[in-house]
């Protein structure tokens, strides 16, 4: 099948320069000239029309016991009064049936914004398997996942008695590859087990109650470790101290204790907060801005804020504990999960009208806008826990338009009006520049191989929209989606289903690691801290193919 | 990628990861009594023979069958679903067919939701209980260890740790905790008025109707781990007293920490599987494809109720029974006389006119199938090595087959 995509503006986040207005869907690639001896099959005019890769999100809360247990508790929970009579005549766009939808929904409403990768962040290593089935159930969408490693109890014991390194990077490549990864997560490392022990608050160099050990030599081990074994996604960090005032010193300090400065920062926007001002709250996005323009090797997604009801989860207990009597409506779920970490799950509405919520969307406007290089700043709402995904259409009007960013600015807080910068950042994101902080810098950050770029070669998974000033709508209604050179999608309408892809992370030599779960000292140290074996929860290769899914390994880093 | 296929299997009848234990041939030795009693069931039921989907559609007239579901006004899909693979099946042909789904007796699963929806929860999975607990208190009675016999050991570490039973336990079940390591005290008490006497006892470190260890054990205990099963606390309303245990517990991780561990049996993969397809855990009627959840209108037994309630008119309803336990077809089922389908191992004991049987495999056995542990936390795959393996297609199999158009 041969697809033809003619009078288009190419955008694309690598090869900005394209000049080409043409572009052939060559079965799943994408070419730039008709192969000798094939004739097109289908062609498309598409004046006025821009052609991106799909997106790519890399942290998106999408399955999992968290996710799960959030659909739970919002069920019913939708807010209506948001649901506009405009709707009625393109229903795809109104707001999602509950913060955190079922997996339909889900993939249905990502493909509805154009994106076709999505990452979930934060699995649980016992759990991985209920988040690979909660993504092989997300329909038109690959996955793939980060296991949540830093508070698994093994790993605590291991790191006290001194264990040599490369022990710790074997056990790390088998809980990699058994839980099949493509990345490992941090969450408030040490601090979800030491809130099990009752400690209610860890800094980086504050030491475990129990063990001993800092979380800034969890960080060094587990960075090493991802970089022995070659991982392509650095150690993706949530780092301590969530959301409190004054967080951006340990926010800075845990950049510096990771194994030669090569990290993700999660949610970056909840991280940076100054303790200055008047509520003793305020932005340190400056100084962290510093970091990221002055590091090739630092990477951030934002976390950005929106407005409205959400749900908030988190791997990171402690944090959500603290948070609980901020709960809309008032209730919590908090779990302490099989000695690997934990889970807080809150209802939450972000009010344009209240200080810290008004600063928070600002902080994150300022890291959009304050970062010079697109390719190293992601967009994300760190859904649901800023706002739902499908505010990605409004984020990126945002950015792309200075007027529309500063009517809302001018509904916040006075204070926040006062005491922030953001009305002197003038600058409004390209297409390009949209292109690379929702493509082709998340698949350079994630080692993903042609993905991301609309160069000759790359999976022909495309995205077609309308050009049209008022960004939010034409990023909210794309007009086609391909998927592998499948037309899926088109003006609100699923035409076709399509292959599907878990990604999984391509490791450097990691033998020993892959027959960790072998060594007797091993097994016995695994069965005596869960109580059964260590293949129970490992995931096997058929457990990720069938039903139109194969495995696909993103690129270890040289 | 991965190279761990060897050695992974889950007991099948409980929900709890049993692991088969070494060197024992003979099952009364290897297994659990709830494992031996419910393969004396399965031993004791007719022979299946091993049948193709061909031969079985053709012998058990699956043409005809299909076409009473497709025709018929009002559907239910519900049973006894446990697997994954079954639940994701049954949901979908719900959804297909515009189906009302709900559990067989799901209503402990949905007194535990109800107050959780309401209000929250803290809660500790097994495995982290079992490794942090320095206090354990069991609500309940025997007929939890009889469904779940291995409970004392899978929450059994070393250290021997204080367990406090509340409610009605004997000297046996008793004995089952102390056999696992436990330093146990019993207390026979009522379970409904638990909340208040667990709080005096906290607050005044002693209570008077109670042993002073209690109050010394609460107030020494760094993590408390609080275990019950709704289904097994046997009296009405247990979401208002689920509440009530919930804000003890809310109250004590004030100053201490402290998590329920509210355990159940393997009917949990129906109500994660429901939610994340659907955003709801069970008792959804599907309209247009889109799922209408109200735990109280669409529960099956209220379906049923309705359904006899129309009289001839019934004739026009018809409900599919999942069955992947031992268990026979409840006599409220058999007596509703409602034109049914059943898939599963087990021949219903009762025919009337209208009744299809389809025979499957039992999920778990000889072919993979995924469960979830009891505390909804850990999905397992489960492959049951020295089941009853007979050669017949799968429950997941028949409800793909009448979802096909």
């Amino acid at each position: 099948m041969i697809t033809l995509l003619s009078g288009i503006q190419i955008i694309d986040g690598i090869a900005s320069s394209t000049s080409s207005n043409r572009l052939y869907l060559v079965e799943d690639r994408i070419a730039y000239e008709l192969p000798a001896g094939r004739r097109v099959d289908a062609e498309y005019s598409l004046p006025g029309h821009v052609v991106f890769a799909g997106g790519i999100d890399l942290h998106t809360h999408i399955g999992g016991g968290k996710v799960n247990l959030a659909r739970l508790l919002m069920a019913q929970q939708t807010d209506q009064r948001d649901v506009r009579r405009e709707y009625d005549t393109k229903p795809w766009l109104q707001p999602l049936s509950c913060p955190a939808p079922n997996t339909w929904e889900t993939g249905r409403r990502y493909v509805q914004m154009g994106y076709t990768a999505c990452f979930e962040p934060a699995m649980l290593p016992a759990g991985a398997r209920q988040s690979h089935a909660e993504m092989r159930d997300t329909p038109w969408l690959d996955t793939g996942g980060y296991v949540l490693l830093g508070n698994d109890r093994m790993l605590l014991e291991w790191l006290a008695q001194g264990v040599p390194q490369s022990q710790i990077t074997d056990y790390v490549a088998w809980m990699v590859a058994a839980h099949a990864a493509c990345a490992i997560k941090v969450v408030n490392a040490g601090g979800i087990d030491a809130f099990k022990f009752n400690e209610r608050s860890m800094d980086l160099d504050h030491p475990h109650p129990v063990y001993g050990v800092t979380p800034r030599s969890i960080l060094r081990s587990l960075s090493t470790a991802a970089r022995e074994l070659g991982l392509a996604h650095p150690l993706h960090v949530h780092c301590s101290n969530l959301g409190m005032a004054g967080n951006i010193r340990s926010t800075l300090a845990t950049i510096d204790a990771v194994d030669e400065g090569r990290i993700h920062l999660a949610h970056a926007q909840y991280h940076c907060y100054g303790d200055e001002g008047p509520h003793g709250f305020s932005s340190a996005a400056a100084q962290l801005v510093d970091r990221v323009n002055t590091s090739d090797r630092l990477t951030i997604d934002v976390g950005q804020v929106l407005f409205g009801q959400t749900v908030t989860l988190s791997a990171d207990t402690m944090h959500q504990y603290a948070n609980r009597q901020h709960a809309s409506p008032r209730k919590a779920i908090f779990q302490d999960l099989e000695c690997q970490a934990g889970c807080g799950i809150l209802p939450f509405r972000y009010r344009q009208s209240q200080y810290v919520h008004g600063l928070q969307w600002a902080i994150g406007m300022e890291l959009f806008l304050r970062i010079e290089d697109p390719m190293r700043v992601f967009l994300t709402t760190d859904h649901p826990n800023g706002g739902p995904f499908t505010g990605y259409p409004h984020l990126i009007r945002l950015l792309m338009d200075y007027e529309f960013r500063m009517s809302i600015f001018e509904q916040l807080h006075p204070d926040v009006k006062r005491t922030s910068s953001l009305a002197s950042l003038r600058r409004e994101y390209s297409l390009h520049e949209i292109a690379k902080m929702t493509r082709s810098g998340p698949a350079a950050a994630l080692g993903l191989q042609g993905r991301g770029t609309l160069q000759a070669g790359g999976l022909a998974d495309v995205v077609v929209y309308r050009n049209d000033r008022n960004y939010e709508a034409m990023f909210g209604d794309p007009v086609m989606v391909f998927r592998r050179g499948i037309l899926v999608y088109r003006r609100g309408e699923f035409l076709n289903d399509c292959p599907k892809m878990t990604i999984v992370a391509g490791m450097r030599d990691s033998d020993s690691g892959r027959g960790w779960h072998r060594v007797k000292k091993h097994r016995d140290a695994w069965q005596k801290q869960y109580g059964y074996t260590p293949e129970k929860l490992a995931i096997a290769n058929d457990e990720l193919q069938g039903e139109g899914r194969s495995i696909e390994e993103n690129r270890p880093s040289p | 990628m991965n190279d761990v296929n060897d050695n992974r299997s889950l007991c099948s009848f409980c929900s709890l990861l049993c692991e088969p234990l070494d060197g024992h041939a003979d099952f009364g030795e290897t297994f659990c009594s709830r494992r031996n009693r419910e393969l004396d069931r399965l031993r004791s039921a007719p022979p299946l023979p091993a049948l193709s989907v061909s031969e079985v559609e053709k012998g058990f007239e699956f043409a005809g069958a299909r076409t009473r579901w497709q025709k018929a006004q009002r559907r239910l899909v519900t049973g006894r679903i446990r697997s994954v693979e079954t639940a994701r099946s049954a949901v979908r042909l719900a959804q297909c067919y515009g189906a009302t789904i709900d559990l067989w007796e799901s209503e402990a699963t949905f007194e535990s939701i109800a107050s959780m929806q309401r209000s929250g929860s803290y809660a500790v999975s097994l495995t982290e209980a079992r490794d942090l607990s320095t206090l354990i208190i069991v609500i309940g009675s025997d007929a939890m260890l009889e469904d779940y016999p291995r409970l004392p050991i899978a929450l059994s570490k070393a250290e021997r740790i204080p367990v406090l039973l509340l409610g009605d336990w004997s000297d046996r079940a008793c004995g089952a905790w102390v056999e696992a390591g436990f330093d146990v005290l019993a207390i026979s008490t009522e379970i409904e008025h638990l909340p208040r006497s667990l709080a005096q006892s906290f607050v005044a470190a002693q209570s008077m109707e109670w042993d002073s260890r209690v109050g010394d054990w609460l107030q020494r205990s760094r993590y408390t781990s609080v275990v019950w099963s709704t289904q097994h606390l046997g009296f009405l309303h247990a979401d208002l007293w689920i509440d009530s245990m919930q804000q003890w517990i809310a109250t004590r991780n004030e100053t201490h920490r402290c998590g329920a561990m509210v355990w159940g049996g393997l009917e949990g993969a129906c109500q994660q599987v429901c939610t994340w397809l659907t955003g709801f855990p069970g008792r959804i009627q599907f309209r247009d494809g889109h799922a209408e959840y109200d735990p109280y209108r669409h529960s099956a037994s209220r379906w049923l109720e309705r359904t006899r309630s129309l009289g001839r008119e019934s004739v026009d309803s018809i409900a599919i029974w999942i069955d992947e336990s031992s268990d026979d077809l409840p006599n409220e089922v058999i007596e509703s006389g409602i034109p049914m389908i059943v898939v599963g191992p087990k021949a219903p004991h009762s025919r009337w006119e209208t009744l299809h049987w389809f025979p499957s495999q039992r999920s778990g056995f000889g072919a993979n199938a995924d469960f979830f542990r009891g505390d909804q936390v850990v999905q397992v795959r489960g492959c049951d090595p020295q089941g009853i393996l007979v050669e017949l297609p799968s429950v997941a199999t028949w409800l793909r087959r009448l979802t096909a158009p």
